[in-house]
């Protein structure tokens, strides 16, 4: 767990990036662009064999390309559960390179803003991730990264369909554009479902933070795009940008309703949670997350000090399990966690304090 | 008229009007398919009679599958059609919602063009023009290597002179017109 354990006690650092774009409502962005290698069946119609060495071949093809994104190397088989489900908690792999790891593999650069999955659905999935609303930044990325490497990989493709992915769904682009938001208020009121069908009805997909079968934790919503096909990169990075500001707008609009009609209401949630979570000696990760919403939604609204945004991400990132186990360099029981989370949060919330004292 | 099954391509028996978030699509089957494969598994089968049910939100949408008519009752089911570059039947393809391998696409088209019509409401993909000016001059420069080394194969070092200096003046300037 050696390697790892010296991430587990902070947020990826693209993520505790200040400033960054609506960063009060927009946690990050992701750009998912996946892509197979000609002359190959896709990764779940090929022997484990073949995959390793498939593997082996496109670390050093990506190696020769963008030497950067091979910072970190890591075959999946040579990883411990609880460290696979840190690089899940991380966004670096999906459950399902949790789940299946013979000659699946990830490669990142050393911040974690750019990784690469190996063998997960397709051959090679390319994340980049940016903070805050930035899907267009986070695009243009991993659309020069994939260019380098199709100098040394020919990369399936097709010229009615784009390029060919495992799964009808992603053919043509391959690209899946997710932003993570937040909408405390739009939960508080109500109007979540309302504003979030809408986007469903738009042929977007509406998930919890986990992703794909995830309930939702701490009013925390992806918002993707379902169609990959047909329209350029460009377009459906652009088209997800308009809705989300939509989105963004609306939470907003009930922030400021919430406090003119419910103003107590609210302040007494914040104060709440802020009590719960400088106090209390035992947190399981969705109160956590619940309660940190309410600190974020508190801070946002002026109610609590102005804490920044990074330093929420950075809470609710290293409050998950396994970023606590990874942390602790063992594995531990339920109620362990919930005590070393506890810990860690009110540790975490005093040094905030002090900052702001001094 | 004679209809292939959806899910192992021999010829149907049933046709299902399935409701998807409130839109409808036709599905031809064979009987061993409705059976056997899942679709009746994870749905619910309404006769016709019955009303549609309330169109579901889409992000879970529940499938309802109205039997409609039997089309084909005495037909005599077949081999399952089998990708040759890898040997995956529509049957697993709809089991695992994978295709095996790039060229399934080119064999299942007329299974898979429905699908990526329902998804992606389209069937075309659509390059960034950019991407696709790329893609012409990387096809142009392949192109007059392959015939460079025609040409020098067949000793018309003319020919191959030539077609060295376009290549020169592509690299240099892509995208160009040629000089005569």
């Amino acid at each position: 767990m050696s390697e790892l354990r010296a991430l587990a006690d902070r947020a990826a650092p693209w993520l505790l990036e200040s400033g960054a774009p609506d960063a009060d409502i927009v946690l990050s962005s992701r750009v998912r662009l996946a892509r197979n290698v000609t002359g190959w069946r896709f990764p779940h119609a090929v022997d484990a064999d073949e995959l390793c060495r498939l593997r082996e071949d496109l670390v050093e093809s990506v190696r020769r390309a963008t030497p950067e994104a091979c910072t970190r190397v890591h075959c999946m088989e040579d990883l411990e559960e609880i460290e696979r489900r840190f690089l899940l908690e991380r966004h670096l792999i999906s459950s399902d390179l949790v789940r299946h790891v013979l000659g699946r593999g990830l490669l990142a650069t050393e911040d974690e803003s750019l990784g690469m999955m190996l063998n997960e659905e397709d051959h090679v999935r390319l994340q980049v991730f940016a903070a805050g609303l930035g899907p267009e930044r986070a695009l243009e990325r991993a659309v020069a990264g994939l260019r380098s490497i199709s100098e040394d990989v020919a990369f399936a493709e097709d010229d009615a369909l784009g390029y060919l992915t495992a799964c009808p769904t992603n053919v043509g682009t391959g690209l899946r554009a997710s932003i993570l938001v937040h909408l405390p208020a739009l939960a508080i009121t109500e109007d979540a479902d309302r504003v979030l069908n809408g986007l469903r009805r738009l042929n977007y997909t509406v998930r919890g933070f986990y992703g794909e079968g995830s309930g939702v934790m701490g009013a925390l919503f992806q918002v993707s795009n379902t169609v990959t096909l047909g329209r350029t990169e460009d377009e459906i990075v652009e088209e997800l940008l308009v809705h989300v500001r939509k989105v963004i707008e609306c939470e907003r609009e009930a922030r400021t309703a919430l406090m003119e009609r419910d103003r107590v209401r609210i302040e007494d949630r914040v104060w709440r949670a802020w009590a719960l979570l400088t106090q209390a000696r035992l947190l399981t990760t969705r109160e956590a997350f619940e309660l940190l919403s309410d600190l974020r939604l508190g801070c946002g609204l002026g109610i609590l000090p102005p804490l920044d945004p990074s330093v929420s991400n950075h809470l609710l990132t290293c409050v998950q399990s396994a970023h606590l186990q990874v942390a602790a360099g063992q594995a531990m029981e339920a109620p362990e966690r919930d005590e070393a989370r506890a810990r860690f949060v009110r540790e975490q919330l005093g040094r905030a304090e002090e900052r702001n004292d001094e | 008229m004679t209809r292939d099954c959806e899910f192992c391509g021999s010829p149907a028996q049933w046709q299902f009007t399935e409701v998807v978030g409130g839109t409808k699509h036709t599905v031809y089957v064979c009987a061993d398919c409705a059976r056997g494969q899942g679709i009746v598994g994870q749905s619910t089968i309404v006769p016709t009679t019955e009303t549609e049910s309330e169109p579901q939100p889409p992000e879970m949408p529940s499938i309802s599958i109205h039997v409609t008519s039997q089309v084909d009752p005495g037909a005599v089911p077949t081999a399952p059609r089998r990708c040759p570059g890898c040997g995956v039947s529509l049957v697993e393809i709809r089991k695992t919602g994978r295709v095996g391998c790039p060229a399934c696409y080119a064999t299942f088209r007329d299974h898979l063009e429905p699908l990526l019509q329902r998804v992606h409401g389209t069937v075309r993909h659509r390059a960034t023009p950019a991407a696709a000016a790329e893609e012409r001059e990387m096809r142009e420069m392949q192109r007059l290597e392959r015939e460079l080394r025609k040409a020098i194969a067949e000793e018309d070092f003319e020919a191959a002179a030539r077609l060295r200096d376009r290549i020169e003046s592509r690299r240099r300037s892509p995208g160009s017109e040629d000089a005569p």
